[in-house]
């Protein structure tokens, strides 16, 4: 059977006499009286990676809210995804609980800073943070970074800092974490961050 | 001594075919069909429908088990119908005396007599029509369809799933068109149901079965209506399938909770989406084409 091209059924309201319930006699007219009644509700459900663990599964995420519209999607449940070749479907107590992490009040969604020797969390812009940790990156850097040790051999290392990556983060990603945290000579990278 | 193994079903492999079980699945249909009835708008309509499955659940006990087509290329029963015409028509016998065994109204009683007196060569015609799903005749083909689902179901179960390569679009074991899709209450995975054989193949979660597409979906449900039921709508080719989801809508059959469910088609086709399933006993929309 060839899909190439394939047979549709179109069903409208107006269209009621073409369904073998009103071929057949059974009083359509109040068996269909309820479309005016109804309203639809717009659902979704997306794949993605759980944020865990460098396990990795696949969960699938259910929103309630129209897509089409571009309206905020409202996340109903999460479940392990029982197609994902990780998981088959499971997730940890940590995984299954991840619907009250993602809605939860406490939850972080924007850079926040809290100078040294303050008890105060300031929300503060991604352009200021970056900036930020580029500066104190290289500060740190150029005071730090050991070109030969002891015994004279070349080292160009960069000990007093360390990398937290994500363990969820792809292929593509952590190669690009190694290439450029170990070309400033950074020896402490961690790709296995349990956040 | 080893540990008693777990009873859950998540994390097993998934099984890419289930084959159906003729002497249950329309006896089980026959019972989900009474017990959606009550209180349901076209509550007599099922009722009407439980009398074929209860129909088609006799033919399979009393009717000897139709010989499988000799395979050949694409699905093993491919062609089935066409092998074995005499074998379905006595299904259609047994399943137009359940027809009668009832109150009809009548078109139904009307389209029930058609049938009794059509000649073999008419009734391959209408028999022709249903997989398509938009046959002529609507008020004979649900009581067609049910004796050609009792035909290809028994031939199913018999095909070795070794056999069957895995299906997709369409059904791997006879090559007919999906009724809906069910996802298993504990497994979690997804299978369409053939409308005609009742075989269930798996395909992947949150992905058109149409053409396959999985970033442009959505599922519409009926604004407080029943639980785990929806259409899977794609934005890309503009259809829809519905989706029974077994945890939330235990008991469901494919075949019954989509014909007890067609207000969902009429909103849903009101927003111009075009339905791909196809359900024999519940025949019904205008054809339409997409690319």
């Amino acid at each position: 059977m060839t899909l190439s091209r394939r047979q549709f059924l179109k069903l409208t309201a107006s269209g009621v006499g073409a369904t073998s319930l009103g071929a057949l006699g059974f009083a359509p007219g109040r068996a269909l009286a309820d479309v005016r009644n109804f309203k639809l509700a717009s659902a979704t459900q997306t794949r993605n990676t759980c944020p865990y663990c460098s396990v990795g599964c696949g969960i699938i995420m259910y929103g309630l809210g129209d897509r089409s519209k571009n309206a905020r999607l409202r996340l109903v449940h999460i479940e392990g995804d029982p197609d994902h070749p990780v998981n088959r479907g499971t997730l940890c107590p940590k995984g299954a609980s991840l619907l009250d992490f993602v809605n939860s009040p406490d939850r972080l969604k924007f850079p926040e800073y809290r100078a040294p020797g303050t008890s105060q969390w300031q929300r503060v812009t991604w352009d200021w943070a970056l900036d930020r940790i580029a500066r104190l990156l290289k500060e740190d850097r150029d005071k730090n970074f050991t070109v030969r040790n002891a015994a004279g051999l070349p080292v160009n290392r960069w000990t007093t800092v360390g990398m937290l990556a994500a363990s969820a983060a792809s292929n593509e990603v952590g190669y690009l974490t190694h290439k450029i945290f170990r070309a400033m000579g950074m020896t402490a990278i961690d790709n296995q961050a349990r956040v | 001594m080893s540990p008693a193994p777990l009873p859950i079903a998540p994390g097993d492999a998934l099984a890419p075919l289930r084959l159906p079980v003729p002497e249950r699945v329309f006896r089980d249909r026959a019972t989900r069909l009474d017990a959606l009835a009550p209180d349901h708008p076209a509550g007599d309509w099922l009722r009407f429908l439980a009398r074929l499955a209860r129909g088609q659940d006799r033919a399979v006990r009393e009717l000897r088990a139709p010989t499988p087509p000799r395979a050949g290329g694409g699905p093993p029963l491919a062609g089935a119908l066409a092998a074995s015409a005499r074998s379905w028509r006595a299904a259609l016998e047994v399943v137009l005396a359940a027809a009668r065994d009832g109150p009809l109204p009548g078109p139904a009683r009307a389209a029930v007599e058609r049938l009794e007196a059509a000649a073999p060569d008419a009734l391959e015609a209408l028999a022709a029509q249903v997989p398509g799903g938009a046959p002529e005749d609507l008020a004979a083909a649900p009581v067609v369809g049910a004796a050609l689902q009792v035909h290809r179901a028994r031939l199913a179960a018999r095909v070795d799933p070794g056999a069957v390569s895995p299906g997709a679009g369409s059904c791997p074991v006879c090559g007919g068109l999906p009724a809906a899709s069910v996802v298993l209450g504990d497994a979690r995975a997804r299978y369409l149901s053939c409308g005609l054989c009742g075989a269930e193949w798996n395909l992947p979660r949150v992905q058109c079965p149409v053409c396959r597409d999985a970033s442009r979906l959505s599922y519409l449900a009926i604004e407080g209506g029943r639980p785990g039921v929806a259409a899977e709508t794609c934005d890309r080719c503009r259809a829809y399938l519905k989706i029974f989801d077994l945890a939330e809508a235990p008991g469901a059959d494919a075949i019954a909770d989509d014909a007890a469910t067609l207000v969902l088609d009429l909103l849903v086709g009101e927003r111009g989406f075009l339905r791909a399933g196809v359900n024999p006993l519940a025949p019904g929309g205008e054809r339409a084409w997409t690319a």
